[in-house]
């Protein structure tokens, strides 16, 4: 996720957020084939750099240009299944990201508010 | 009145009325009300929890955790996967929606009566009385102007012109204040959703609602359907409860969606040669325009803009969506610190769609644990009227005086310019080039004359089976080409009048 959404001059990155609690909650939380969907689409993109930029290494060994090189081509890649397992992923880091309350103020949105995860008992 | 949530492992919970319904949305719940208004007792029994606006999510990860149906997990399986978009609570897809209500249109029923054999004047009197009277009850009214926002404006001033006749919003929004949180469920309580009128009316009037409640089997006694049973699911750990049985002297209504009514009906063991099958969708697609001023998309009403002008002709509706901050990262191409470029022009964009009134047809089937199996590939025709919605859509951004627009269709350039429009009429039509979700479902169950041609007859009766009724969305055997909740709640209505009267 922090190799989909790396912090620039202008934002912070996914990584800067509340990720770790953010993957943890949905680790205990999520559906069991979400969860499998997210780490195969993470072990692509780590170890895929063969299928994108054609170097036979694990992205965490590539340079910040080439892994920004093969991030890139990894969520426009031509094999579908490929594609859309990296989707998950950017999908996952979007919602991290984009809840955090310094993301939302950069865009002079208002924090949100808790989810407070409650429903109706019986009456 | 009662409502019966989560039981833990222990004794079978037991219940007895007059019918039970299976579903609490749309047509659950419209088809229970209007049975308890004449006079019958009714269990409904819903899959998801009872959430109200106080137990609502903020963000769009609390929405898949906390209301829709498997986080919105469900794929179609077919060329592409394109997400099918349902809830899973009390109250059903009525909490989640934009709340855009449009009354049947004339030639739906025309249409029903030539090629299935029901519909016609007779019928469609009778639902637009029942739409009048939910247009009152659920205060439908038109997007206020103070707050339609920046993005509805801009599609009005867009369409007006390129020619598009169009029109605000009807939604069963009470006072709205445009905060741009439909998706998520109106804490503010404007938005008038199942669960918050009709379930409380028909505990009111008597019934009662379990919920956490998914529904395993109907059972039957014979060719007779004398109640259904399952197994109360923990809305939070998902762990398994205790037993339930819901008893229905009169009958079982099924109306528990498009995808699952079929599905039910299969592990029940119900035969029909139609089931499962004309499963069918208004599946849609979106356009980013990119303007100098901010737009700031998620103020002012979520959905406040459509036009129906290319309905008859094209099978098109065209309307505006606010996509929520963090869904955007995932509809945006790129990945990296290219992305992050990408999302800081977030303020400046919004996004417009066009839906398809497609002709594509699918299948259901019940899959591994009680899950919904859709298979579903649009086909080249249905395609080529996407592709020409979004060309629609591209160019009535441009009008509006967007500088740019991001058309997310694999193969075309991420941006494209006003001189540039005409490339989105030579983009690819393979749908897994495309970014889709179907959020319009029909069929499954459909309704008509012929058994091998559909499940239940025209009063919603699964042909050879007693006191077994379809009212949702799955007995539906056509699309729409609008929003399908007013159609769902009228039908439903007539389905309860057609059970009283029996």
């Amino acid at each position: 996720m922090r190799m989909m959404m790396p912090r620039t001059g202008k934002l912070p990155g996914v990584g800067d957020t509340e990720m770790v609690s953010f993957l943890r909650t949905l680790r205990k939380e999520a559906p069991f084939l979400i969860r499998v969907g997210l780490v195969l689409g993470s072990w692509l993109l780590v170890f895929a750099p063969i299928l994108t930029i054609y170097l036979p290494v694990p992205a965490f060994f590539l340079s910040r240009k080439l892994r920004e090189k093969h991030v890139q081509r990894a969520s426009v890649h031509r094999f579908y299944l490929f594609r859309q397992a990296v989707m998950l992923v950017k999908m996952m880091a979007g919602l991290c990201w984009g809840r955090h309350p310094d993301i939302r103020a950069r865009f002079e949105m208002e924090p949100l508010e808790a989810d407070p995860g409650t429903w109706r008992d019986g009456s | 009145m009662s409502h019966i949530s989560w039981q833990p492992k222990g004794p079978q919970c037991e219940v007895e009325a007059d019918y039970v319904v299976v579903g609490s949305g749309a047509g659950g719940a419209s088809v229970a009300v209007a049975l308890a208004r004449g006079g019958a007792s009714v269990a409904i029994v819903e899959a998801g929890p009872w959430r109200a606006p106080r137990d609502y999510p903020s963000s769009m990860y609390g929405a898949m955790r906390d209301m829709m149906d498997d986080w919105g997990s469900l794929i179609t399986r077919g060329r592409a996967f394109w997400p099918v978009v349902q809830a899973r609570l009390v109250g059903g897809t009525t909490v989640i929606n934009s709340a855009i209500v449009v009354r049947t249109p004339g030639d739906i029923f025309q249409e029903w009566e030539r090629e299935h054999g029901f519909g016609g004047e007779a019928m469609a009197e009778k639902v637009w009385g029942y739409q009048d009277r939910i247009e009152n009850e659920w205060h439908v009214t038109s997007v206020p102007l103070e707050y339609e926002g920046n993005s509805n404006r801009l599609a009005r001033e867009g369409a007006t012109q390129i020619g598009l006749h169009d029109h605000h919003m009807h939604r069963n929004v009470k006072d709205c204040l445009g905060r741009g949180q439909c998706l998520q469920g109106c804490r503010k309580e404007r938005k008038q959703s199942a669960n918050l009128n009709f379930i409380p009316e028909v505990m009111q009037r008597g019934g009662t609602v379990l919920s956490c409640a998914p529904v395993e089997r109907v059972v039957f006694d014979g060719r007779r359907a004398t109640g259904v049973s399952g197994t109360f699911r923990h809305p939070q750990t998902r762990k398994k409860g205790a037993r339930f049985i819901v008893r229905g002297r009169k009958g079982v209504v099924v109306a528990a969606s498009a995808t699952h009514s079929p599905a039910l009906l299969q592990r029940s063991g119900v035969k029909s040669q139609a089931l499962g099958k004309y499963f069918r969708a208004h599946p849609g697609s979106g356009v980013f325009g990119c303007y100098d001023e901010p737009i700031y998309q998620n103020s002012g009403a979520t959905q406040g803009w459509s036009s129906l002008a290319l309905r008859e002709d094209r099978g098109l509706k065209l309307e505006t969506l606010h996509l929520p901050l963090e869904l955007t990262a995932g509809r945006l191409s790129g990945g990296g610190s290219l992305l992050m470029q990408r999302l800081e022009e977030y303020s400046h964009l919004t996004m417009w769609i066009c839906a398809v009134r497609a002709t594509s047809v699918g299948s259901v089937k019940n899959g591994w644990g009680n899950k919904p199996v859709v298979h579903y590939t649009m086909n080249q025709h249905d395609m080529k009227r996407m592709r020409y919605g979004v060309h629609q859509v591209a160019r009535m951004h441009f009008a509006a005086g967007a500088k740019s627009i991001i058309p997310g269709v694999v193969g075309m350039p991420y941006k494209l310019g006003p001189d540039e429009v005409d490339r989105i009429l030579e983009a690819s039509l393979e749908p897994r080039d495309w970014t889709s979700i179907l959020s319009h479902l029909f069929g499954g169950c459909v309704a008509g004359v012929d058994p091998k041609t559909s499940v239940c007859d025209p009063r919603g009766q699964v042909h050879g089976y007693e006191g077994l009724t379809i009212a949702d969305a799955s007995g539906l055997p056509t699309t729409l080409g609008v929003n399908p909740q007013h159609t769902i709640m009228g039908m439903a209505m007539l389905r309860a009048e057609q059970l009283l009267e029996s």
